[in-house]
């Protein structure tokens, strides 16, 4: 993956790495080739310090993260945050956040230093807008998407625990 | 006077031929044509006598003088004609630009809800397209029938006077074509009609399978696919034979009945002069005359098939449009209100197609000044209600009352001056910062001649929305004109001189400062090599791969060749990822090939697969350079820098000064400390670098740094108006989301209107961005503008006069925030759950 592993005189330039890694998102993975292309491109590389914030909770920042390297936290709550969960190394987030208007539920701070591919929604917009046919095929892995985190969170909470019973039911929105 | 006010949908296609405006020149224009009428028929006279007075009875000085007249009135014929196309096409085209004017004009007064049921392409080509041949029509209305009308029945006068028996013969011809012709172009628009039908399911055909293809390979289904395909093509053949043979059996049978003409006129013509009632010269006139016939008898039949198609598209057009506006735009008798802010809304309901309910007998009173937050579930209601108080939609039944007055008998001018309104997504017009900053503040005092806005005034309004230092970044993103801004210079660099001196060193991860001993990652090659800025125009950046001297350089220093291997990477790798895309301007702040350019790229990496880089022409390689000059590995990932040439470069950058100092002292400033570099942005030269990244963050680090400075220069407004000036690009691309709402959030603070109607309107900004506008309407605006806000976000609801709960279409619970939420009713439901 990482460009000092290919020695030869022309070192791969961003945009292919970012094309390599973009393939690597089960998110990507409906997307032809041709279109991660001009999502690769509009990709940028971006370096956070620990203690950075990649977004805040109620922000409509319409970003999503690739995480390549270093650690995130997830914040909720404004005054008193209380840290949810982390995300690290292979993880994407956000992309919710490139397909519509969203206001963000948790605020995101850096742990560890962290280098990121980042995509925001006006260039994930305009890209989608050069190839209209592909929503139906986004919306497909979105759904797939849902019913997965329902399926893990039956199987992990709500089958054993009578409080989140009620909970379930987003594959039924 | 009367007739102007005819609206312009309802005037017919006629009543444009004698417009005011034309009237004089028709006028004229059948003056000419009478002249030009009798200056056609004197040749034919002419050619009479000629043969009769001067050959026969051997008379020179006659012949030379029936030449001279003959001549004369053909030139004078000539000179007419052209006269006639010139006042047609200046009728047709006036009237053209009329109907467009008046025909837009109308079209932006229809009632909102015209255009949720029409397309805008329709719209656009109405305008374009469709009304460019009732123009032409209107152009040629009056000319060409009464010019082909004149002329034939002169001719036929003509003809009459020389001989009655002959002229009857050859003109009995005429009606016999009136009989057959229209019969037979009935049958070719019959067949023609047929024709586009057929070529419509071809192509719907061709789309399917062009969409299907996988299918077909997978099923391998060629020959059931050829099959429906060949049937298509099949009855296409057919129809279009049909229609081209009637085609041809129109012109055959004009052509027919034309030559019939001459052979009657031989038959009993040649007859009379054997017999002597006829001289020779009559018969020769005669069969000119007949033969002349022809073209005005074709004009009129092409000036029928115009009026049928301009009348055809005319109608439609108008059709189309064929709705009148629901409001006046200006008041007739009296200025346009100014009124106090008090809202009364008194059992308003509003009923859509098939008598849906979108709000049923909402009441509500609000006295000037106070603000009343509209919540509910989506689809409750709360923007319909925003619409109808603001006019954009006109509500069924009940009364809407701003100041004592009834909405739906306001003017447009009185909304304007009155109310203003800012919607969840704004649309921003393409121009100026500025210009769609005082977009509602002019339209709201047009014709009343009172003071523009001031700067401060616009600079208050910016701030209050937190436009602020957006337009700030824009200034400071702004490449100044030397000469415009000649007096900032110095202070510029002092700036750069407090920045290096105080705020450099925390910069540094995210500035690359300009640096004459290292290669800069985020400047182009063109830069990196002259490490200037240009003085003359031939040496300006974009200029260099055609400077001769420039080149010669390149070849000095070993450049030329890595470089043109670099450009054809560059162009094989955009014409690779964006070659196939919309040219979008935003795809392609990546490339260093610009949008417009890709065509002429694409053809050149076509070449560039057969062609070895030196084979390629002399224009071919300047392309390539064009695009490796630009190229800046740091804001352009699409190809990597070997690091080879970076070294190579950074040699050539030493040369190229030494050699500049000797050669053209003056051709380039090098980046220096001590010099303003005008080719670069405010920015880069306060930084005397460039920035590395576009994060938000950074840039708000940047901003805090600079801003301190500029006030310390008192630089602040310079650079603001500077930043006002930004082009925010079609429907406002330029702009982020965020930028376009607090836009237009601005631009109705600039307006101060009595009564301000927001439609989550600051649904896109950021938490502080909204808690800061919020603050701002609770502090400085509430007691001087009534406000109705729809909010989503439940915890800026507090400090409104008044809470308004929405649910399908009612107010189901209305009151001061306390009471609601001590009530425990919906409202406290609804702030539980968020």
């Amino acid at each position: 993956m990482n460009s000092s592993e290919t020695p030869d005189k022309h070192p791969r330039c961003g945009y292919q790495e970012n094309l390599a890694l973009l393939r690597t998102i089960d998110f990507f993975s409906v997307i032809p080739l041709e279109t991660l292309k001009v999502v690769a491109l509009m990709c940028a590389r971006e370096t956070y310090k620990k203690d950075d914030y990649l977004f805040h909770q109620g922000d409509d920042d319409g970003h999503a993260f690739y995480f390549i390297s270093g650690r995130v936290e997830i914040l909720r709550g404004t005054d008193n945050a209380v840290s949810l969960r982390t995300y690290g190394p292979e993880d994407f987030i956000g992309s919710l956040s490139l397909l519509g208007s969203m206001r963000r539920l948790f605020s995101a701070r850096i742990m560890e230093e962290a280098t990121c591919l980042v995509l925001t929604r006006d260039k994930f917009e305009k890209a989608m807008e050069q190839f209209p046919n592909l929503m139906p095929r986004i919306v497909r892995i979105l759904i797939q998407r849902i019913q997965g985190w329902e399926e893990r969170f039956i199987s992990d909470c709500a089958e054993t625990c009578d409080h989140y019973k009620e909970k379930v039911g987003v594959s039924l929105l | 006077m009367a007739k102007r006010n005819v609206p312009v949908i309802q005037r017919t296609l006629f009543s444009w031929v004698f417009t005011p405006g034309n009237l004089k020149l028709q006028i004229l224009l059948i003056i000419i044509i009478l002249v030009a009428v009798v200056a056609r028929v004197v040749p034919l006279e002419m050619q009479k006598r000629i043969v009769n007075e001067a050959i026969t009875m051997g008379q020179m000085e006659l012949l030379i003088k029936y030449c001279g007249i003959y001549i004369a009135s053909v030139i004078l014929a000539s000179g007419l004609k052209f006269a006639i196309n010139t006042i047609q096409t200046l009728i047709g085209q006036r009237t053209l630009a009329t109907m467009r004017r008046d025909l837009y004009r109308h079209i932006l007064t229809l009632p909102l809800h015209f255009f949720r049921k029409s397309q805008p392409g329709m719209v656009v080509s109405s305008l374009v397209t469709e009304l460019a041949s009732a123009g032409d029509f209107v152009g040629m209305a009056l000319a060409v029938p009464a010019a082909s009308l004149l002329t034939l029945a002169a001719f036929a006068a003509y003809l009459l006077w020389l001989n009655p028996l002959l002229a009857a013969v050859s003109l009995a011809l005429y009606p016999m074509v009136m009989l057959i012709l229209p019969r037979l172009q009935r049958r070719v628009n019959r067949a023609n009609k047929q024709r586009v039908d057929i070529t419509r399911t071809l192509s719907s055909k061709i789309g399917e399978s062009i969409t299907g293809i996988q299918e077909i390979h997978g099923n391998g289904s060629f020959a059931a696919e050829n099959r429906k395909f060949d049937g298509i093509v099949e009855t296409l053949l057919k129809t279009r034979i049909v229609w081209n043979l009637y085609k041809f059996g129109v012109k055959v049978t004009n052509n027919f009945f034309n030559n019939l003409g001459p052979f009657f006129i031989f038959l009993l013509g040649g007859y009379l002069v054997i017999q002597g009632r006829l001289e020779l010269g009559a018969l020769v006139a005669f069969l000119s005359a007949q033969e002349k016939l022809y073209d005005p008898w074709k004009e009129l039949i092409g000036f029928y098939q115009a009026y049928q198609d301009a009348t055809v598209s005319y109608r439609r057009t108008m059709e189309y449009f064929d709705e009148m506006p629901n409001h006046p735009m200006v008041p007739e008798d009296r200025a346009p209100y100014e009124l106090t802010g008090e809202i009364r809304v008194k059992d308003v309901t509003f009923l859509v197609d098939g008598d849906i309910r979108l709000l049923e007998n909402i009441s509500l009173n609000l006295e000037a000044g106070e603000h009343m937050a509209l919540v509910g579930f989506s689809g409750s209601g709360k923007s319909t209600l925003v619409h109808c108080i603001g006019q954009l939609f006109d509500h069924t039944t009940g009364s809407v009352e701003i100041g004592g007055k009834e909405v739906s008998t306001f003017t447009k001018a009185d909304v304007a001056r009155n109310i203003g309104i800012v919607s969840q997504s704004p649309f921003i017009f393409d121009g100026t910062i500025e210009e769609n900053l005082l977009y509602a503040y002019l339209s709201a005092r047009e014709g009343d001649g009172t003071e523009p806005a001031s700067l401060d005034d616009e600079i208050e309004a910016i701030q209050q929305a937190g436009l602020f230092v957006d337009v700030l970044q824009f200034g400071l993103n702004a490449v100044l004109e030397k000469e415009q801004h000649a007096g900032l210079v110095e202070q510029i660099l002092r700036i750069r001189e407090n920045f290096r001196q105080t705020l450099a060193d925390s910069l540094s991860d995210d500035v690359e400062f300009f640096n004459p001993n290292a290669y800069l990652q985020y400047s182009s090659v063109a830069e990196n090599i002259t490490m200037g800025a240009p003085n003359r125009d031939d040496f300006a950046h974009e200029h260099l791969c055609g400077n001769r001297y420039f080149r010669r350089f390149l070849d000095k220093a070993d450049l030329t060749r890595p470089l043109l291997s670099l450009g054809a990477d560059i162009a094989r790798q955009v014409v690779d990822i964006l070659g196939n895309l919309e040219p979008d301007p935003s795809l392609f702040e990546r490339s260093p090939i610009q949008p417009e350019e890709l065509p002429d790229y694409k053809e050149l990496t076509d070449r560039l697969k057969r062609q070895k880089l030196h084979q390629l022409s002399p224009v071919d390689q300047e392309m390539l350079l064009r695009a490796a000059l630009r190229f800046a590995p740091g804001i352009h990932p699409i190809v990597s820098m070997p690091p080879l040439l970076e070294n190579l470069i950074l040699e050539g950058r030493a040369l190229f000064m030494d050699r500049i100092t000797e050669d053209d002292p003056d051709a380039v400033t090098f980046y220096e400390m001590r010099h303003y570099i005008h080719s670069q942005t405010l920015l880069n030269n306060i930084l005397f670098g460039k920035l590395k990244t576009d994060r938000p963050q950074t840039i708000e680090k940047i901003n805090q740094a600079i801003i301190q400075l500029l006030v310390e220069e008192d630089l602040m407004e310079t650079v603001v108006r500077i930043g006002l000036q930004y082009q925010v690009g079609n429907k406002g691309e330029n702009l982020s989301g965020g930028q376009r709402q607090k836009l237009a959030i601005s631009r109705v603070f600039l307006k101060k209107p009595p009564v301000l109607l927001m439609d989550e309107a600051t649904s896109g900004l950021d938490n502080s961005s909204q808690a800061r506008i919020q603050h701002l309407l609770d502090s400085r605006w509430k007691g001087t503008t009534t406000l109705i806000s729809v909010v989503h976000r439940l915890d800026i609801i507090k400090n409104y006069d008044k809470i308004a709960v929405m649910k399908a279409g009612k107010i189901v619970e209305m009151g001061a925030y306390d009471d609601l939420m001590g009530r425990k009713g919906v409202l406290y439901e609804l702030v539980g759950n968020t």
